[in-house]
C-alpha cells in the first residue's frame, strides 16, 4: 500500500488484487451470488481507491481494508433490505403480473381467480393469510399487521416472499 | 458490473491523493480553532474586564476553562480520529471525551455548590445558546469539512464529536468574554445546550459524512 500511495501503479493493481481475493471467502458469508458478491467486491474496492490517502502506512492493512468491507457491505446489505420492503409494499402489482393465460378471455374474472387461489392455497399458511388480507380484503400492510399481531416489517417480508414464490409458480403453470 | 481485471487496471491508472495522517489533520483544525477564538475573543467580543484575575486567582474557574480546552481537545480529536476506516486501532481516543466531560461536570457541580449569585433577566438566557451557537459554526464547518474529505465509517460518532468541540468552542469564546457567574445559567444555557447539539449530530452523522 505504500508503494501504491506513493504512486506504483503496478504495486497499486497487486494491492487491488489481492485485497478482492481476501474480500471474496469473507463476503461469501453473508451474500448469497456470486455476481452479488463481485458487485461489492468493486463497491469495496473502489471505497479502498477513495480512502487511499487515510491509510496509515505505520499501521497494518487489513483491519483497514476489512473496516471499509464491513461498512460497504453493510451500505449494500441495508440497500437489499430497503429495496425488498419497497417490492414488498407494491402488493398491487401481482395483478397485473399474473399472467393471463392464453386463449382465455381476461374479462372471466371466475378462473383467473381460481387460477391466483390455487398458487396461494399452495404457499405456507402464514404467507397464504397475509395475502388473503392485503390481497382479497384489501387491508393495508399496516392493518395486517395489527390484524394478524405481527410487526410491520415482517409483515411486508412475509407478503415480499409469497409474491415472488406466487410470481415464479404463475409463471411455470403458465409455461406448461 | 464491468470484468474485474479491467475495473482494477482503470482504478490503478487513476492519480493518488496526498496522503494526510491523523497529527496533520487535527492540528490542522486545533491551529484554526486557536486563531479562530483569539480573533473572536479580541475583534468581536471583549474579554471580561476581571479575565486576568479569575485567571490568577479563583480555582473553580481555572479548572472550568481547563476542562473546556480538554473537551476540545478531546472531542476533536476523537472526531478526527473517527474520520479514518481503521479508527476502531485507536479505540482509546474515543473514551477521551468521557474523561473529560466527567472532569467538566465534576468541576461544574462543585462551583454550584459554593456559588449564590444574582438571577440574571430573562433575555439574557437564550442570546446566550444563540451566541454560542453562531460562534461554533464556522469551526463545525471546517471540521466538518475536513472529515468529509476523508473516510469515515463511523460517520454518527465522528459528527457528533464535531459538533460537541464546535460549541465547545463557542461556549469557551463565550466564558471568556461575558461577565456571569451563575452556575445555573452556565449550566443550563451555556453548557446543557451541548446535548442537543449531540444529538443532532447523531442525526445527521450519516448523511453529513456519506462517500
Amino acid at each position: 500500500m505504500r508503494a501504491a500511495q506513493s504512486g506504483d501503479q503496478r504495486a497499486y493493481a497487486e494491492l487491488l488484487r489481492l485485497s478482492a481475493g481476501m474480500l471474496r471467502p469473507y463476503l461469501f458469508k453473508f451474500l448469497r451470488s456470486s455476481a452479488e458478491v463481485d458487485d461489492v467486491v468493486q463497491e469495496i474496492l473502489l471505497s479502498i481507491h477513495r480512502a487511499r490517502h487515510t491509510y496509515d502506512g505505520g499501521r497494518p492493512f487489513r483491519p483497514w481494508l476489512f473496516a471499509i468491507a464491513r461498512f460497504r457491505l453493510k451500505d449494500h446489505l441495508r440497500k437489499v433490505y430497503r429495496d425488498g420492503l419497497r417490492g414488498a409494499a407494491d402488493l398491487s402489482e401481482i395483478e397485473e403480473i399474473i399472467p393471463a393465460p392464453e386463449n382465455k378471455n381476461v374479462t372471466e374474472p371466475s378462473e383467473t381467480g381460481e387460477y391466483v387461489k390455487e398458487a396461494v392455497a399452495a404457499l405456507p399458511p402464514k404467507q397464504a393469510m397475509i395475502l388473503k388480507l392485503m390481497y382479497e380484503d384489501g387491508l393495508t400492510a399496516a392493518e395486517t399487521a395489527k390484524r394478524l399481531g405481527m410487526g410491520l416489517s415482517a409483515v411486508k417480508v412475509a407478503a415480499h416472499r409469497a409474491y415472488k414464490v406466487l410470481r415464479k409458480k404463475l409463471a411455470v403453470s403458465d409455461e406448461q | 458490473m464491468k470484468d474485474m481485471e479491467s475495473f482494477i487496471d482503470e482504478l490503478s491508472a487513476r492519480p493518488c491523493h496526498r496522503n494526510c495522517g491523523l497529527a496533520q489533520l487535527f492540528f490542522t483544525w486545533m491551529g484554526g480553532a486557536a486563531l479562530y477564538i483569539a480573533a473572536v475573543l479580541f475583534l468581536y467580543l471583549t474579554p471580561r474586564p476581571d479575565l486576568l484575575g479569575k485567571l490568577l486567582s479563583d480555582r473553580p474557574f481555572e479548572i472550568e476553562i481547563l476542562s473546556l480546552i480538554a473537551i476540545i481537545f478531546s472531542t476533536a480529536l476523537a472526531a478526527c480520529a473517527a474520520a479514518y476506516p481503521d479508527a476502531q486501532q485507536k479505540r482509546f481516543v474515543f473514551f477521551l471525551p468521557l474523561l473529560s466531560f466527567a472532569i467538566f461536570i465534576w468541576t461544574m457541580f462543585l462551583a454550584w455548590l459554593t456559588s449564590a449569585p444574582p438571577p440574571l433577566p430573562a433575555w439574557h438566557e437564550m442570546n446566550c445558546t444563540l451566541c454560542i451557537t453562531l460562534l461554533s459554526l464556522p469551526p463545525a464547518l471546517f471540521l466538518a469539512w475536513q472529515i468529509r474529505r476523508m473516510a469515515s465509517v463511523r460517520p454518527r460518532l465522528a459528527a457528533v464529536n464535531a459538533l460537541l468541540a464546535a460549541f465547545a468552542i463557542g461556549a469557551l469564546a463565550l466564558r471568556l468574554s461575558e461577565p456571569t457567574n451563575s452556575i445555573p445559567h452556565l449550566a443550563q444555557f451555556h453548557y446543557l445546550p451541548m446535548l442537543a447539539v449531540a444529538a443532532i449530530g447523531v442525526l445527521i452523522g450519516q448523511k453529513l459524512f456519506r462517500w
